[in-house]
């Protein structure tokens, strides 16, 4: 029958359990003596504090300013632009308030507030406008970027009604980001857009990027996929509403299947 | 108005207020960058795993459930665990998961005397340690490797492997505790 390990031995797996480096069958016996025994739990968290100075102490590098233009716009959608006869009936009422002579006092005061107000309104959906250009920036450079550097390329081929459309989706090993490059597909109504979806080979699907061409046909779109985009086995496009679908639901007019 | 500490922002996320991501992303951002970079050794890589470690903030906010002054050495942690699993998948290219389950270490450290140098003079007397101590620490905590992974690539046997670990990490612990 086996001796079940003293403090002492435990206290000796304390520094390697720091490091995450027990197996796993060590790493569940030292859990379940720190449970037991609040003196090895203080000792373990000192451990800690040296994992930390070994995450905190590396070398200092500096992120590029679109990493986090790009993390802000994938925690919130790009704001709407306020729409312009909202603001010019704001203007009318403030004219006709001026201009009654009975209520000047009060009129003026109200106007001063409104302006004040639609002030501070102004500069916060500029800041917005600012984060929202921000990203933008950081989509184009990320673009760049990957069909600057990625050496993996899937083709893709017009299909049903599109068969002259050509893509080409351009990524970099191991990443989750990709740039498709698209030509000859038709501009479509404002109430659609095109929208590529991603399947793995475990049949797991996923939208990759909802997009619209110019009048040329062409788009090149940044593609983003929960898993490496190695995984991904099949890639076609198809025409959806112009919010996205959660699910393929209009006809096909790209396909492209890793070989 | 004061600055808000990390659980006051850490609040806010839950009420998805993205402001608050900024601010800690302002905070930390550049520390857990700099450690991506160094495990996975690639820019455009560190860059996901940063953005991936936000991210996964602002979707589980209620992931984080120490108190205060813990929040930096969590942080780090889950960064740590992110890159790894990246390394993994550099090295086994398909057959491994990505593992997007946040670590778990309840004896989380307080860190919040957080000194800038205290924690650079624990990383290069890294660098001071005798090699076989430094080497092993390395692999063990930059890549990730299991006590019985360092043993069967540096072609040594276990109990070798553990007595080193736990050597280098004391010593590094008494300088802490200068």
């Amino acid at each position: 029958m086996n001796t079940p390990p003293s403090i002492e031995e435990i206290r000796a797996m304390l520094p390697v359990y720091a490091l995450g480096a027990l197996d796993e069958r060590e790493r569940a016996l030292v859990r379940s003596y720190l449970e037991r025994h609040p003196e090895l739990r203080d000792e373990a968290a000192t451990y800690g504090i040296v994992t930390y100075g070994l995450a905190a102490g590396v070398p200092p590098h500096t992120p590029p300013p679109a990493l986090r233009a790009a993390l802000l716009n994938r925690a919130r959608p790009a704001p709407a632009p306020a729409p312009v006869q909202q603001r010019a009936r704001a203007w009318d009422r403030l004219i006709q308030a001026a201009l009654a002579p009975k209520f000047a006092v009060y009129a003026a005061c109200a106007t001063l507030l409104l302006i004040a107000g639609l002030l501070a309104v102004q500069v916060v959906r500029l800041g917005s406008r600012v984060a929202f250009l921000e990203a933008e920036a950081a989509t184009q450079a990320r673009l760049a970027y990957i069909l600057a550097n990625g050496s993996e390329q899937v083709a893709l081929r017009g299909i049903e009604q599109t068969p002259e459309a050509t893509a080409t989706l351009h990524y970099i090993p191991g990443a989750r980001w990709a740039a498709l490059k698209v030509n000859r597909l038709p501009n479509l109504p404002t109430a659609q857009a095109y929208q590529l979806w991603l399947t793995n080979a475990a049949g797991e699907r996923w939208s990759g990027a909802t997009f619209t061409t110019d009048d040329a046909g062409q788009a090149i779109v940044l593609v983003w996929c929960p898993q490496p985009m190695d995984e991904i086995v099949r890639f076609r496009v198809s025409i959806e509403p112009a919010q996205g679908s959660p699910e393929p639901t209009g006809p096909g007019v790209l396909l492209g299947v890793r070989s | 108005m004061g600055v808000d500490t990390d659980l006051a922002l850490i609040a806010r996320i839950r009420q998805r207020d993205a402001h608050a991501l900024a601010e800690l992303y302002d905070r930390y951002g550049a520390r857990v960058y700099s450690l991506a970079v160094a495990i996975v050794g690639e820019e455009m890589a560190a860059q996901e795993v940063t953005q991936d470690v936000f991210i996964k903030l602002w979707e589980h906010p209620e992931a984080y459930h120490y108190d205060d002054s813990r929040f930096a050495a969590w942080l780090l942690m889950v960064a740590r665990h992110r890159a790894i699993d990246h390394l993994r998948r550099e090295r086994t290219r398909g057959d491994r998961q990505i593992s997007l389950d946040f670590p778990d270490f309840p004896e989380m450290p307080d860190v919040s005397c957080d000194v800038e140098a205290r924690w650079r003079d624990v990383y290069h007397s890294l660098e001071a340690l005798p090699a076989e101590q430094r080497d092993v620490i390395v692999l063990a905590y930059y890549h990730g490797l299991s006590q019985s992974e360092i043993a069967d690539m540096l072609k040594l046997p276990l109990g070798t492997v553990k007595t080193r670990l736990r050597l280098g990490m004391e010593k590094l612990r008494s300088i802490l505790e200068r």
